[in-house]
């Protein structure tokens, strides 16, 4: 008998009967995934799915065997996977929640339409949220997702975001809510809060009159080729004079390069020491995030509160870099702390594409 | 004496890799919904429908090799199959590290062991992608050296049509 390095027949039958098993598992399953409802269709078609289910909101569990999932949290139980027992008979009712835009959200948002979520931890909500917003950190503490549940009927409109593109909190807590809370239209925004930022702020942001600070950035962000200019972002996220803000605001590594060449910014890094050390933008301040208040001061002295601040931290939506300037704007009392939106990650594609100009790059 | 320790090793590396298939398969299955959200959270440039069907299938995959390494049947094959799934994370994870994209790389849960929200920092690094692109990169060495000695223990234990029989 010859034994053959690859047997095909043995490879195909095992996937062919993974596909079987996992089609007839998933078609079984109440929590399954639903091929027809999280493709990321508006909001309008999806109330016409609902609309057109008679079954919606009821219990079907008694006429269904349950799956293989909700055994196995039956009889282990599961706690991160967020089903009991109360959850598994409930599970048919479950309808898996959909991804959003904020600006398919944003209209409904000014109407009163839906209840906005913030799945961040407490104190990013409180560092800065999308207004009207309210918190509900996820893993959600019990009496908080019982007040929360108490407080909005299930039939609500709920809309859930973390921070960007690449946190999975507002998924998970829309999950939760759906088949914990039994909330039947649940939707996450995909760009988060960052999505918020730049479409929002910043944008209001642009129309504002600049300071004389802000017009020294403005022509020093004019030197730079056209292409540097992400046309998402405004010429330059300048503060305005007079305006408190809540929190940090964002700034590219294509407007903080010229800040940084003529020396009118401080470039600081918010990562740990250890990945600052492994690599970092040249001429930046190691100041990692969680340093006390006292080595704040140290590492910016000689800075006073018109000094321009810049932070960043790993790449897009990483919490360090938005958390530490906040801080330094409202606590350390350095009103023009900037975040930089895709920090390190940016700079790394820019070294890759820009030459680096003199001091401004290693 | 040495045959039968090696023996004894072999099936052992065996097993763990079973076990712990066994484990992602066993939290992907419990949860398909968070398990489609890590798969879209890696950012690939697939259409949906393909990432769903991923993920309806692939824990199925991951218990069918399972149960053939645990039943020792199919060994060669289910070696390879796992090798393939490993060579995949390592793309999947290893792509998305180098983007810096900070997600959970989706493999296991993490609770099954007793890791809760208590350690946040644990589980944190245990499910980084980036952890998980040297996890991978050693299991793939590992089955793909027991796929290896499979084949070759399989081929030295057939009869040979060139010899004559006794």
């Amino acid at each position: 008998m010859k034994v053959r390095l690859v047997n095909l027949e043995q490879l195909g039958a095992i996937l062919a009967t993974s596909c079987i098993l996992g089609l007839a598992y998933n078609a079984a399953n109440p929590i399954g995934i639903r091929w027809w409802e999280t493709d990321p269709h508006g909001p309008s078609k999806r109330q016409a799915i609902h609309s057109s289910d008679p079954s919606r909101g009821q219990n079907k569990a008694s006429n269904s065997v349950l799956p293989l999932a909700v055994l196995l949290v039956e009889k282990t139980n599961l706690p991160s996977l967020g089903l009991t027992n109360i959850a598994a008979a409930e599970a048919s009712s479950y309808v898996a929640p959909t991804p959003a835009s904020w600006a398919e959200i944003k209209p409904l948002h000014a109407n009163g339409q839906v209840v906005l979520v913030d799945a961040r931890p407490r104190s990013y909500f409180e560092a800065g949220h999308i207004p009207g917003a309210v918190s509900l950190p996820e893993p959600p503490a019990a009496d908080e997702f019982a007040a929360f549940c108490k407080q909005y009927p299930t039939n609500a409109h709920v809309v859930i975001y973390c921070s960007s593109t690449s946190c999975s909190l507002s998924f998970k807590l829309a999950n939760r809510l759906a088949k914990e809370g039994g909330y039947s239209f649940v939707q996450y925004i995909t760009g988060g809060y960052l999505a918020w930022l730049r479409e929002e702020t910043l944008a209001n942001l642009g129309g504002i009159s600049t300071t004389g600070r802000g017009n020294l950035a403005v022509s020093a962000a004019r030197e730079m080729p056209a292409q540097d200019n992400p046309p998402i972002m405004p010429p330059i996220s300048a503060i305005p004079t007079g305006q408190k803000l809540e929190h940090a605001m964002p700034i590219t590594w294509a407007q903080s390069r010229p800040l940084l060449a003529i020396g009118q910014a401080v470039l600081l890094d918010a990562r740990s020491k250890d990945e600052y050390d492994l690599g970092h933008i040249t001429g930046a301040l190691s100041l990692p995030a969680d340093s006390t208040s006292e080595t704040i001061r140290q590492v910016l002295t000689n800075r006073n509160s018109a000094s321009r601040l810049i932070v960043y931290c790993g790449a897009m939506g990483c919490p360090e870099a938005f958390q530490l300037a906040t801080r330094l704007m409202r606590e350390m009392e350095f009103p023009n702390a900037q975040f930089m939106l895709e920090g390190y990650a940016e700079w790394r594609r820019a070294q890759k594409t820009i030459p680096p100009p003199g001091s401004a790059g290693r | 004496m040495k045959n039968t320790a090696s023996e004894f090793w072999r099936g052992a590396l065996r097993y763990l890799v079973a076990v712990l298939l066994i484990w992602a398969s066993i939290s992907k299955l419990a949860n398909p919904t968070d398990f489609l959200a890590a798969i879209y959270a890696y950012q690939t440039p697939f259409p949906q429908s393909v990432l769903k069907w991923l993920a309806v299938t692939l824990p199925w995959v991951e218990l069918l090799c399972a149960l053939l390494l645990l039943s020792n049947h199919w060994t060669g094959s289910a070696l390879l199959c796992c090798l393939i799934l490993f060579v995949v994370f390592i793309v999947a994870t290893g792509q998305a590290w180098a983007r810096g994209l900070h997600i959970s790389c989706g493999c296991f849960d993490l609770s099954l062991i007793g890791l809760g929200p208590k350690y946040s920092r644990v589980q944190a690094v245990l499910e980084s992608v980036s952890f998980a692109f040297f996890r991978n990169v050693f299991f793939a060495g590992l089955v793909g050296w027991l796929w290896r000695d499979t084949v070759k223990r399989e081929r030295l234990s057939s009869p040979s049509p060139s010899l004559p029989l006794n």
